[in-house]
């Protein structure tokens, strides 16, 4: 044996059964996502907050301005209270979650600017950022924590926020590289604001998050592993490399089929 | 520690094969369910691989996969193309196995703080000596389950996957030599644990 371990590969039966899963589900879970906006279609709602929206910010007159302001700008009250109005137009938990986490995803790309641009704004945008992350936790939180709360909204939920903390440690950890030294304090504390939007490292309100379903383990064509062979683990080195590695004395039983 | 002698050709993703994945990605996102059949036929082998060294044991390693995908699945309209695929889906792989270890009581993850504390962590030897050699994979996958969830993925991306460490520090999204030193303290803790647990 060399010094690298040997690489197993995956079982075609399970690779083809999962791949079976995964195109079966894909229809529906691609589904173009229903927004608050396309909700209101046909509704007596759509050209009164069209109207709104519009007078809102041509009465500021600062709509672009708005869009480019940075926290601590006269401009940025503009762009949260649009914000806050998107918030109390949304139709359902799940959209408030997504408006959340497109709020904390404005905020840590302003974030990022005021660090390459404008590092004096930078420790308002980090605060901006903190709150905003605080905001979208405590609503995944609480929505996790009601008892009345689906199942699939559960998922949902987490899903969302597990999407965001991909993505925000990876906007992070990628400007940590190119950030002056005196934002990398600062940059820090965002890192940790962001960590705290992996759902797993908050305990839900919940009593056990254990408790949940697992999301994919029904549809799945994997199965729990029978005691014995939790037992006795897989000897991989008595695999041959590039071979089928995952070879027990215990039948194995076929994955369900889609 | 330089690159390893026998990494195997091909582990890195190239730029073009990012840029296809990407492509793949944006058309999977917005609903063409056969764009993510492609990706899915290009990574679950490395997805599998990555979680199987850090699980019990192969029917654990298939389970997570499938949740890995699943959750990519659902993710993938949200899928920021400045960050590689793979790792994007290691990233996923990462959170599954942290969220299973946490949901499994028995299951004891020490840090690698205690394993320094372990009585025979001052064994640490240089780690080019070839820790791996001549241990059986299981002894070392039962070890590398005590090691960090940090120290497990650059182990597995790096004498599984046979990445270097500069792909490494892109995928994990470490300095270079931030992974050269969790590397080394990782094989200095593995190399504390497997004599004196497996009796090697």
């Amino acid at each position: 044996m060399s010094d690298m371990l040997p690489r197993p590969e995956p079982r075609d039966a399970f690779k083809r059964a999962l791949r079976a899963q995964l195109m079966a589900q894909a229809p529906g879970v691609l589904a173009r996502r229903e927004t608050v906006w396309s909700r209101l279609q046909g509704s007596w709602l759509r050209p009164a907050v069209a109207f709104a929206a519009v007078a809102l910010l041509v009465a500021g007159g600062a709509g672009k301005a708005a869009a480019d302001s940075l926290p601590g700008d006269i401009a940025f009250g503009l762009k949260t209270a649009a914000e806050q109005v998107q918030l109390a137009l949304a139709l359902d938990d799940t959209s408030r979650l997504r408006l959340l986490s497109d709020e904390a995803d404005h905020r840590l790309a302003e974030l990022s600017r005021a660090i390459t641009t404008r590092p004096a704004a930078a420790p308002t945008a980090t605060d901006e950022y903190a709150a905003a992350v605080a905001r979208f936790t405590a609503a995944v939180d609480a929505l996790r924590g009601r008892p009345d709360t689906s199942a699939d909204k559960k998922t949902t939920a987490e899903d969302v926020v597990d999407a965001a903390h991909a993505k925000h440690e990876a906007v992070l950890d990628a400007l940590e590289k190119t950030a002056p030294a005196e934002a990398q304090k600062g940059l820090e504390r965002a890192k940790q604001e962001a960590d705290k939007l992996h759902v797993s490292d908050r305990p839900a309100r919940t009593p056990e998050r254990s408790d949940r379903p697992e999301p994919t383990r029904s549809p799945q064509p994997t199965r729990t592993a029978p005691p014995a062979r939790t037992a006795e683990p897989t000897r991989a080195s008595e695999q041959p490399r590039g071979g089928e590695p995952i070879r027990t004395a215990t039948p194995r039983p076929s994955p369900s089929r889609p | 520690m330089g690159e390893l002698p026998n990494s195997r050709p091909g582990g890195a993703v190239s730029s073009t094969e990012r840029e296809e994945d990407a492509a793949l990605a944006r058309r999977a996102g917005s609903g063409e369910a056969e764009a993510f059949g492609v990706l899915y036929d290009r990574y679950v082998a490395a997805v599998y691989r990555y979680v199987f060294y850090r699980v019990r044991n192969e029917a654990e390693a298939e389970d997570v996969t499938s949740e890995v995908f699943m959750r990519a699945l659902r993710a993938i309209p949200r899928y920021e193309p400045r960050q590689a695929f793979l790792a994007w889906l290691y990233r996923i792989a990462r959170n599954a196995v942290i969220d299973r270890s946490r949901r499994q009581a028995a299951r004891q993850q020490v840090s690698f703080e205690d394993a320094l504390a372990h009585p025979n962590a001052d064994r640490v030897v240089n780690p080019d000596a070839g820790l791996l050699a001549g241990s059986d994979a299981s002894v070392v996958r039962r070890a590398m389950q005590q090691l960090t969830p940090l120290q497990q993925e650059i182990l597995v991306l790096r004498y599984v996957e046979g990445f270097d460490t500069k792909t490494i520090s892109k995928l994990v999204g470490k300095r270079d030599g931030t992974i050269r030193g969790i590397e080394f303290r990782a094989l200095g803790a593995l190399r504390a644990l497997i004599p004196s647990r497996e009796h090697l």
